[in-house]
C-alpha cells in the first residue's frame, strides 16, 4: 500500500507540473499569469522558511528581512557592478546566508518563542537601519532601471520568462526541501525539532544544525528575493516588515508545516485570495488582505486543536483526504 | 571507567549535591537509589552534561568531561534516557532510531546503513512489529524501550537509565529487568536509577545511595541493604516506624 | 560641549521613561502568565489613536484623558485575553501563543490603516512647544510632564502589587498558579486583570507620547522591540528591573545616537540585545 501511495503521490506532482508548463499555453490574460507568478513566490518563500520552521522548529519571524537582503543585494549587484542577476542572485543569496547565520547565531540557545522574537528583532532592527541609510535609498528604496538587453538583465517586457524562472525556482527549492527531509542533515533538523534535549543526548550538536538550517533557509530566500527583485523592479524597506513574515509563514501553517508540499498548497489557497483583495479593495483598502491574514492565523490557532504545528506528522487533511481517494486507509 | 569526584550542584542557594564522590567499575550494573528528592536525576544531569557542577569532576574513561556537551559526551560513549520520557514524536519509532545511529558512535553517514543497525537494534528490543509508528502513539512501556532502543542506537559503553521501571506492570518489568541484563552482557556498563529494589538487588552489583544529595551508603547489595542508615532514611527511624 | 552632553543624557532618561513603562506592561503579562505579548506596541498605538479622536473630536487635553484611555485600554485588554488568550494558556505550545499575539498586532496595524489611513497625525496643545529652563538646561514640557506622570504610575503600580489585595493575588498567580488557585484565587479572572492591565499601561504611555509625538499605523512596532530589551535587562517578570532597564536603553539609545551616528539607534538596541542574551543566557533559556 505504501508503494502505491508513492508512486500516486509522484504521478500527482508530474502531472501537476506538466499543467502548470502548459498554462501559459492556454491562458494569457496577463494579470492570471502574475497571480501564477505571485503564488509560486511565496510557494519559494514559504517552504524555504519551512527548511527552517518545518524542518528545523525553529519558527523565524524575520524572513522577510532576509528576503529583501537577497532583493536588495542583487539589485545593487545589477545596478552598481553590472552583474547579470542569472548570477547576482545565488551571490546575494549567500550573502544573506552567511549575515543571518553570524547574527542569529548567538540566539541559537533561545528556544521556542524567544527565538521567534530575536528574528523579529533582527529583521525591525535591519528595516530601521536600511530606512535611514542612504546607500540603499533610504525609505524611498531602490528602483531598478529599465535595460535593453533582456536576457543579461533579466528583465522581460512580456511575464512570460517570469513564469518560468518563477516556476524553475519553485521546483528547484521543492526538491532541496525534500532531498534535506530524506538527508542525515534531515534527521538532525527533525530531531532537534522534536525534543532539543533528547537530540543533544543522541550526540547531535544541536548549534551547529541550527546553524546549518538558517543558513539553508536564508539563502534560499534571499534568492527568492532576488527573483522578487528583478519581477517587481522596486525594493524598499517597508518589504521587511513583520507583516510580510507572517505572508511569508501562513502558506506553510495553512498547508501543513513540515511537509515538503504544505506551502505550496498553502500558496495556491492563500496567494490568490490575497491578489483578489488587493484588487478588489484596491488602494482604498490598503492593508485589507493583511487583516484577512492575520484573522486567518488568528482563527487556526484559536480553533484548531494543536494550533499552528497541527500538521507537524505530514498528516493534514488535504493529503489524508487524497490518500483516501486513492483507497489507503 | 566513570568517576565522580567530589560533585556538587547548587541551584540559587539550594543544594542538591553536596561531594558526591563513587566510581563505576566497567561492564558491571550499578544502582543508585534513594528517597523522592535525594538528587540522584540531578547527579544523572550532571554526569551526562546537562548542568555543570558547581564544583567537582567528572571523568569518564579517563578523560574529564566536566565541561563537555551532552552530545560531545555521546560520542565518547555515554548515553541516558530520561525520568520523562523524550521520544521524538512526530517521529516513527524506526525514525527514532535511526536518528540515534546516525549521530552516535557509529557514527553511519548514509540512510541505508543507519537502518541496518536500527533494524538489529529494534530485533533486540522487540519493537520490530511497531516500527513505522509514530512515537507518541506508543503505549508506555513500548516507549521505555524506544528510549533504550534510540540510546543503544549510538553504540555506548555506558548506559544511564534513568528510572526506567516507572509505569511498568510486572511483566512489563521482568522483560525489562531480561532486556538489561541482555545489554550488559553485550559489554555495555550499566548505572540505572529505580525505586522498585526488587529489581535493583537483583541487577546490581554494587549500589549506591542517595540522601539529601549526598551518598549515605555504597556497596555490595546485601551490605547496602542491611545499612542502618539506609533503612531508617527509607522507612524511618524504629519509634516512628512502630507509632505508624 | 558638556552642555550638549547632558541634554543627551536628559534625553535618553526622558525617552526611557516610555521604555520603562512599556517593559513593566510587558512583564506584568509575563510574571503571570509567562506569555510573550507580541501586541504592546499596538496597545500604546491604540492608546495614542484614542487620545488623538478625544482630542480633536472632543476637545480633550490628552492629559485629562488619561485616565479615560487606560479604562478603554483595561477593557480592550481584558477582552482580548478573555477571547483569545485564556483559552490557549495550558497548551503544549508555547509558540502558539506568539503567533496569536502577532497576528494581533498585524490585525490591529492594518486596522488603524484602514481605520486613520497612513498619515502621520499628532496634536497641538498649548504647551506641546513649550520648553523649561532648568538649571541651564532647555527640556521639552511635554516631556518633563510625561516623565513625572511616569514616576507616578510607576509608584502606583508598586503600591498596588504590593499592598493591595487585587495585587497580591496577581503576585501570587505570578509565583504559583496552582498554589493560588487552591487558596480560592479565581486565576482567569486575575489573568484577565493582568492584561488590561498591561494594556492599560501601553495607552498611558500613548497618551503620555502624543503631545510631541506622531502617530501612525506602525508607531507600535518600534516600541515592542524597545520593550522586549528592557525586558530582557531587566528580568523577566521583574517590575523594578523593567524601570531601570529603560532607563539604562533609552541612555544607551541616544548616547548611541550621538556618539556613533543616529541612523544607528536600532543598531544599538539590537546589539545591546544580543550581548545581554549571550551575557546572561541562563535568564532567557527555558529549559522544561
Amino acid at each position: 500500500m505504501n508503494m502505491r501511495v508513492y508512486v500516486n503521490k509522484n504521478l500527482l506532482l508530474i502531472i501537476g507540473f506538466g499543467c502548470l508548463m502548459g498554462v501559459p499555453l492556454f491562458i494569457d490574460a496577463p494579470y492570471v499569469i502574475h497571480v501564477f507568478i505571485m503564488i509560486f513566490f511565496f510557494g519559494m518563500v514559504s517552504v524555504a522558511w519551512n527548511i527552517l520552521g518545518g524542518l528545523a522548529g525553529q519558527y523565524s519571524l524575520g524572513h522577510a528581512s532576509f528576503m529583501a537582503i537577497g532583493a536588495y543585494v542583487s539589485s545593487m549587484l545589477v545596478i552598481q557592478l553590472d552583474i547579470t542577476p542569472w548570477i547576482g542572485m545565488w551571490i546575494s543569496g549567500l550573502f544573506a546566508g552567511v549575515v543571518a547565520s553570524c547574527f542569529l547565531y548567538p540566539c541559537f540557545i533561545l528556544r521556542g518563542p524567544y527565538f521567534s522574537l530575536a528574528t523579529i528583532a533582527f529583521g525591525e532592527t535591519l528595516r530601521n537601519l536600511f530606512t535611514s541609510w542612504d546607500a540603499v535609498g533610504k525609505a524611498q528604496g531602490i528602483l531598478l532601471p529599465i535595460y535593453q538587453d533582456a536576457w543579461y538583465y533579466m528583465q522581460f517586457s512580456s511575464k512570460l520568462p517570469y513564469y518560468y524562472i518563477g516556476l524553475a525556482l519553485l521546483v528547484l527549492i521543492y526538491v532541496v526541501f525534500i532531498y534535506l527531509d530524506q538527508s542525515k542533515l534531515g534527521y538532525a533538523f527533525k530531531s532537534l525539532r522534536e525534543d532539543e534535549d533528547a537530540a543533544n543526548a543522541i550526540g547531535i550538536n544541536t548549534a551547529r544544525y541550527k546553524l546549518a538550517a538558517t543558513f539553508i533557509s536564508v539563502t534560499l530566500t534571499a534568492v527568492a528575493g532576488a527573483f522578487y527583485a528583478q519581477y517587481v523592479r522596486y525594493v524598499e524597506p517597508d518589504l521587511m516588515l513583520v507583516q510580510y513574515s507572517v505572508e511569508i509563514i501562513l502558506p506553510a501553517i495553512v498547508g501543513g508545516v513540515g511537509t515538503a508540499f504544505g506551502p505550496i498548497i498553502g500558496s495556491f489557497i492563500l496567494t490568490p485570495l490575497s491578489e483578489y483583495l488587493r484588487v478588489a479593495m484596491g488602494s482604498k483598502v490598503a492593508g485589507a488582505h493583511l487583516i484577512v491574514y492575520a484573522l486567518i492565523l488568528m482563527g487556526i490557532i484559536r480553533f484548531s486543536p494543536s494550533g499552528i504545528v497541527g500538521w507537524l506528522g505530514g498528516k493534514n487533511i488535504f493529503r489524508t483526504a487524497i490518500m483516501k481517494k486513492l483507497g489507503g486507509r | 571507567m566513570l568517576q565522580v569526584d567530589q560533585v556538587s550542584k547548587e541551584f540559587r542557594g539550594l543544594r542538591a549535591l553536596n561531594n558526591v564522590s563513587f566510581g563505576i567499575e566497567a561492564g558491571k550494573i550499578t544502582g543508585l537509589i534513594g528517597p523522592n528528592g535525594a538528587g540522584k536525576t540531578t547527579l544523572f544531569n550532571v554526569i551526562s552534561g546537562v548542568f555543570r557542577p558547581t564544583t567537582g569532576k567528572v571523568i569518564f574513561h579517563n578523560q574529564d568531561v566536566t565541561l563537555l556537551q551532552p552530545y560531545e559526551r555521546c560520542s565518547l560513549g555515554m548515553a541516558r534516557t530520561f525520568q520523562i520520557m523524550k521520544p521524538l514524536p512526530y517521529m516513527s519509532v524506526i525514525d527514532n532510531v535511526i536518528a540515534g545511529c546516525m549521530f552516535g558512535r557509529y557514527n553511519c553517514s548514509s540512510l541505508a546503513s543507519s537502518r541496518a543497525k536500527t533494524l538489529e537494534i529494534l530485533e533486540f528490543t522487540a519493537l520490530m512489529h511497531r516500527k513505522d509508528v509514530l512515537a507518541k502513539e506508543l503505549g508506555t512501556a513500548d516507549k521505555k524501550r524506544l528510549e533504550l532502543a534510540r540510546a543503544l542506537g549510538t553504540n555506548p559503553s555506558l548506559l544511564l537509565l534513568d528510572e526506567v521501571m516507572s509505569g511498568l506492570n510486572n511483566t512489563e518489568s521482568d522483560e525489562c529487568v531480561q532486556l538489561i541484563r541482555k545489554i550488559n552482557q553485550n559489554g555495555i556498563t550499566v548505572l540505572l536509577i529505580e525505586h522498585v529494589m526488587k529489581v535493583v538487588v537483583n541487577l546490581c552489583k554494587k549500589i549506591i545511595v542517595l540522601h539529601h544529595g549526598e551518598k549515605i551508603a555504597e556497596g555490595e547489595a546485601d551490605e547496602v541493604m542491611n545499612n542502618e542508615l539506609v533503612i531508617e532514611v527509607y522507612l524511618g527511624k524504629e519509634e516512628e516506624h512502630a507509632q505508624a | 560641549m558638556s552642555r550638549i552632553f547632558i541634554q543627551v543624557v536628559i534625553n535618553g532618561i526622558l525617552v526611557g521613561g516610555f521604555y520603562a513603562l512599556m517593559g513593566m506592561g510587558l512583564n506584568v503579562v509575563f510574571g503571570v502568565m509567562k506569555i510573550v505579548n507580541f501586541c504592546q506596541g499596538e496597545l500604546l498605538m491604540i492608546g495614542m489613536y484614542v487620545t488623538y479622536v478625544l482630542h480633536v473630536y472632543l476637545g480633550l487635553d490628552p492629559y485629562m484623558s488619561i485616565p479615560i484611555v487606560a479604562a478603554i485600554l483595561f477593557v480592550l485588554g481584558g477582552l482580548i485575553q478573555r477571547g483569545l488568550i485564556t483559552p490557549l494558556l495550558g497548551g503544549a505550545n508555547d509558540q502558539n501563543l506568539l503567533f496569536m499575539t502577532v497576528g494581533l498586532m498585524m490585525l490591529m496595524q492594518n486596522g488603524a490603516l484602514v481605520a486613520f489611513k497612513s498619515d502621520y497625525r499628532t496634536i497641538q496643545t498649548a504647551y506641546s512647544l513649550q520648553n523649561l529652563n532648568v538649571f541651564g538646561q532647555i527640556i521639552s514640557l511635554p516631556k518633563l510632564i510625561s516623565f513625572v506622570v511616569l514616576l507616578l504610575v510607576t509608584f502606583a503600580l508598586y503600591t498596588l502589587l504590593m499592598k493591595t489585595d487585587i495585587g497580591r493575588k496577581i503576585r501570587a498567580t505570578a509565583q504559583n498558579p496552582l498554589g493560588a488557585k487552591l487558596v480560592s484565587i479565581n486565576i482567569k479572572t486575575i489573568y484577565v486583570v493582568a492584561y488590561g492591565l498591561s494594556a492599560a499601561l501601553a495607552g498611558v504611555a500613548g497618551a503620555l507620547l502624543l503631545p510631541f509625538y506622531f502617530v501612525y499605523p506602525m508607531v507600535g512596532s518600534t516600541f515592542t522591540l524597545r520593550a522586549f530589551v528592557v525586558v530582557v535587562m531587566g528580568g523577566l517578570g521583574s517590575i523594578k528591573g523593567a524601570f531601570f532597564g529603560g532607563i539604562v536603553l533609552g541612555l544607551l539609545e541616544t548616547l548611541g545616537a550621538f556618539f556613533i551616528g543616529p541612523q544607528f539607534k536600532d543598531s544599538v538596541v539590537f546589539v545591546t540585545f544580543l550581548i545581554i542574551l549571550l551575557v546572561r543566557q541562563k535568564l532567557v533559556l527555558s529549559r522544561s
